[in-house]
């Protein structure tokens, strides 16, 4: 069930995590919807850099999978069919079904290793 | 200073980067020099068909309004690397595209070779490269991380961020 697991990452710029996240679902999840939930647009826009990305960020493993979302809500057939990001001034929250899951465990994983990453660069260059 | 040399220094100061303009002597020569760096950039776009706007002044003072750390990225290539090419590559990273592949080869007094394979959504393929070693600061934007155990590069940043 969405909503059950949130993993939160500390940084000074999530939005610039939350575009790094759907890069790599997106590549999980070639047919990939990334949707504002609050207005139900496409971000597409958002993600070339051409409009802001919003604080809430659905991503649909594909058109199905919106699609049942929508009619269903949150019935089990729809596990690890779209996470949900949530940011704010200095938190990206990664709104996963199970964290232990498989793919979700990798992708979390990625992420944080991905933040790690871009504060050692800054702190390198900082230095 | 012209209208567009004025609104490149604004961009920098406000990305927090006016060390770039501080390197130059007299200073006002920085914000010249970057605008004909952008200006070789736009053209080389142009010239690979990808749109001679897509890295105007006004794209990256839109960019600075919705992802500034977008705009920053850009004008840190601007400032760090050399070929409009290899420039080019850091902005179809920042629009989106992923990178495929990387390999740098380098032989001592010799030789220096920068090879970047980029690929979109739609499983389209660009392929950029140098062989001036003064575009090596391109690799230390890229990102890291691994996907289960396989590796990842990915996203070009600024490595300063206010």
């Amino acid at each position: 069930m969405i909503g059950r697991y949130d993993e939160l990452f500390f940084v000074s710029n999530p939005l610039e995590l939350a575009l790094a996240v759907i890069q790599l679902v997106r590549g999980n999840w070639p047919q990939a919807i990334v949707e504002d939930p609050l207005t139900g647009a496409s971000l597409e826009s958002a993600i070339l850099g051409t409009a802001a990305l919003p604080e809430q960020i659905f991503i649909y493993r594909d058109e199905a999978a919106k699609h049942s979302w929508e009619l269903n809500g949150a019935i089990p057939a729809n596990n690890h069919t779209m996470i949900h990001l949530a940011v704010d001034d200095h938190t990206l929250a990664v709104i996963v079904d199970d964290p232990q899951e498989a793919w979700t465990k990798q992708v979390l994983s990625s992420v944080s290793q991905k933040a790690t990453d871009l504060s050692m660069l800054r702190m390198e260059a900082a230095a | 200073m012209t209208v567009l040399t004025h609104r490149l220094e604004k961009l920098l100061e406000n990305a927090g980067l006016e060390w770039g303009l501080r390197i130059f002597s007299p200073r006002e020569e920085a914000a010249a020099f970057y605008l004909a760096r952008l200006d070789r950039l736009q053209k080389f776009m142009s010239s690979r068909g990808l749109g001679e706007n897509a890295s105007s002044i006004a794209t990256i003072e839109l960019l600075s309004t919705h992802s500034p750390f977008r705009a920053d990225a850009i004008l840190e290539a601007l400032i760090s690397i050399r070929s409009p090419e290899i420039v080019c590559a850091a902005w179809r990273i920042i629009q989106g595209m992923t990178v495929q592949s990387l390999s740098v080869e380098y032989v001592h007094c010799d030789r220096f070779k920068l090879t970047i394979i980029l690929k979109s959504a739609d499983d389209e393929v660009e392929i950029y490269s140098s062989n001036d070693i003064d575009d090596l600061p391109f690799v230390r934007h890229l990102s890291k991380c691994k996907l289960g155990e396989s590796p990842l590069l990915d996203g070009f940043h600024a490595l300063r961020r206010k």
